[in-house]
């Protein structure tokens, strides 16, 4: 039995529509002109437990509805989800009790207060036991390295140290089930990578199911082993990270280092040739020719090294979004 | 002024300023932000509680400076019985307090109300000074107020007599028969309130991240 499991989902929108200026202003009093926006527009999922899950698409693209729709905040325009057994916009306390949502721009941290201060409130919110309280504060803390900073003024604080202390009050509680909208979103390297493996922890650790979305495909690329693409309010590809590439790769691309100079020209005859430096030469090569042109390259041209190797996960991900290789 | 000295005014007026110290300090804060948190989709965090999302809404956050009206009021009413020569019974004092409770359950319904509808509309700054304009109504005695006024702030929306009612039993006039327009005005609103806070969230579309 899945923990969360999606049935057609839709969510429409109806977005009043406003001409620029002063006339516009007047003309939309007397007639609003109304257009339906289909944020998700049928969209059909399920993830057991313990899973992680990134959930990828452009702006847009239907991903915050989702999630929103997941937690209960939306009221969907069709269609039937259940996260642990609950209908989510019935919001009944028993279920709200077991999902946490951090959103990456937006905190309920209390800004002109320690983080501290917003943490006990929770723990009053979802009536945690003291000891317990005390005992995941203190293993969060410990995770995050934020001990300094829990009774200093939330806006003192950087937006690294803000997100740690975002992500412990939405953990008090110990949820089964977590959504994380855009955690690293502005994070500097260091943290982006802080926050990467505390999540991986914390799905290890108390096999929470997990559904995280992200612009930065180093998340997905390390957290998740599954992936559900969406746009337009539609499901891509819900699958293994590894299947996307086998599905949507059309190329393949061949790295050469040549022990003499040869000719642009003729290398051009292989391939795409995206680099030429000599002696370094990087050729992009339809997917089922690859081999053949390697062994040809090998053939015509003084090689000293050669490996075929699969575009990156983010430039294939990118064809599928413009819309150069739908199914 | 229709009939009341000026002491009993006073006296009027010492209890509106402990209504609105109770009011305001409580609400007021709250119902400003909320047009705000709807618009910015920080009301998500509300929401998601496992908390009844109208009372989080409600008394999320005190503001203890209108603990100086409530003293202010104290001293008024004070100032009026020494000036009117009033002698004010213990038992007076009981009714008049359940009667100020049952006028801020009424007027916070109402207002409450009122501020459901900024589910609806994307940009309402105002909407949390609309309710507050009315309250000047409750400055003066109820028998000031007639013909369609009366009919309005006495009979649909009682808000007048969240004042005048305890002043009324300070003062000793009879007046306990309207326990039965105030309660039932009151329990009846907060009940509306609630079953519209609902209605209402189904608009919530939130806010875009």
């Amino acid at each position: 039995m899945p923990v969360i499991s999606v049935h057609h989902l839709k969510k429409h929108y109806k977005v009043h529509q406003k001409e620029p200026g002063l006339m516009g202003s007047i003309k939309s009093l007397v007639r609003r002109q109304y257009k339906n926006v289909k944020a998700v527009d049928d969209i059909s999922f399920a993830i057991g437990e313990g899973e992680l899950i990134g959930f990828i698409g452009p702006n847009g693209a239907g991903k915050t509805t989702t999630l929103k729709c997941l937690s209960g905040l939306l009221y969907p325009t069709d269609g039937q989800v259940s996260v642990l057994g609950h209908i989510p916009w019935n919001r009944e306390p028993a279920f709200q009790k077991q999902f946490a949502l951090v959103m990456g721009q937006k905190n309920q941290l209390w800004w002109d207060l320690p983080a501290m201060e917003t943490f006990i409130l929770n723990k009053e919110i979802y009536e945690v036991p003291e000891a317990r309280f005390k005992k995941t504060l203190d293993a969060l803390v410990e995770l995050l390295d934020v001990k300094e900073v829990l009774n200093v003024q939330v806006r003192k604080l950087s937006l690294g140290q803000r997100m740690k202390c975002e992500l412990i009050a939405a953990l008090l509680h110990s949820p089964k089930v977590l959504f994380l909208d855009e955690p690293t979103i502005g994070l500097d390297v260091v943290m982006q990578k802080t926050m990467r493996d505390f999540i991986k922890e914390y799905n290890r650790k108390f096999n929470s199911t997990i559904i995280l979305t992200s612009h930065y495909m180093d998340d997905v690329k390390e957290l998740c082993e599954r992936v559900i693409i969406i746009d337009h309010g539609h499901v891509l590809f819900d699958g293994k990270l590894q299947n996307v590439i086998d599905r949507y790769a059309r190329n393949k691309i061949i790295e050469v280092v040549f022990s003499r100079d040869v000719g642009v020209r003729q290398l051009a005859e292989f391939g795409d040739l995206k680099e030429y430096e000599h002696p370094k030469a990087r050729i992009v090569v339809p997917r089922a020719q690859a081999a053949h042109k390697a062994a040809e390259l090998l053939q015509k041209f003084p090689v000293a090294d050669l490996n075929i190797i699969e575009p990156p996960i983010e430039a294939i991900i990118r064809e599928v979004f413009t819309g150069k290789m739908k199914k | 002024m229709a009939g009341w000295t000026k002491a009993e005014i006073l006296l009027l007026q010492g209890v509106f300023f402990i209504m609105t110290s109770i009011l305001w300090g409580i609400f007021w804060n709250n119902f400003n932000q909320l047009p705000k948190k709807i618009n910015d989709g920080t009301l998500d965090f509300d929401l998601i509680k496992p908390i009844d999302s109208q009372f989080m809404i409600s008394f999320q956050h005190l503001d203890l400076d209108n603990a100086n009206s409530f003293f202010l009021g104290l001293f008024t009413i004070l100032y009026a019985v020494n000036l009117g020569h009033m002698s004010i019974k213990l038992i007076n004092i009981i009714q008049a307090a359940i009667f100020i409770l049952l006028g801020a359950i009424l007027f916070y319904s109402l207002y409450f109300i009122t501020m459901s509808m900024a589910f609806w509309f994307d940009r309402i700054e105002n909407l949390p000074w609309l309710f507050p304009s009315v309250r000047d109504f409750m400055k003066l005695p109820q028998s000031f107020y007639q013909g369609p006024l009366r009919l309005l702030f006495v009979y649909i929306f009682p808000i007048i007599l969240v004042t005048s009612i305890p002043t009324q039993i300070l003062l000793g006039i009879p007046s306990l028969n309207y326990i039965f327009v105030l309660v039932p005005a009151a329990f009846i609103s907060l009940a509306i309130s609630r079953w519209f806070f609902h209605y209402a969230i189904k608009h919530y579309s939130s806010a875009s991240s």
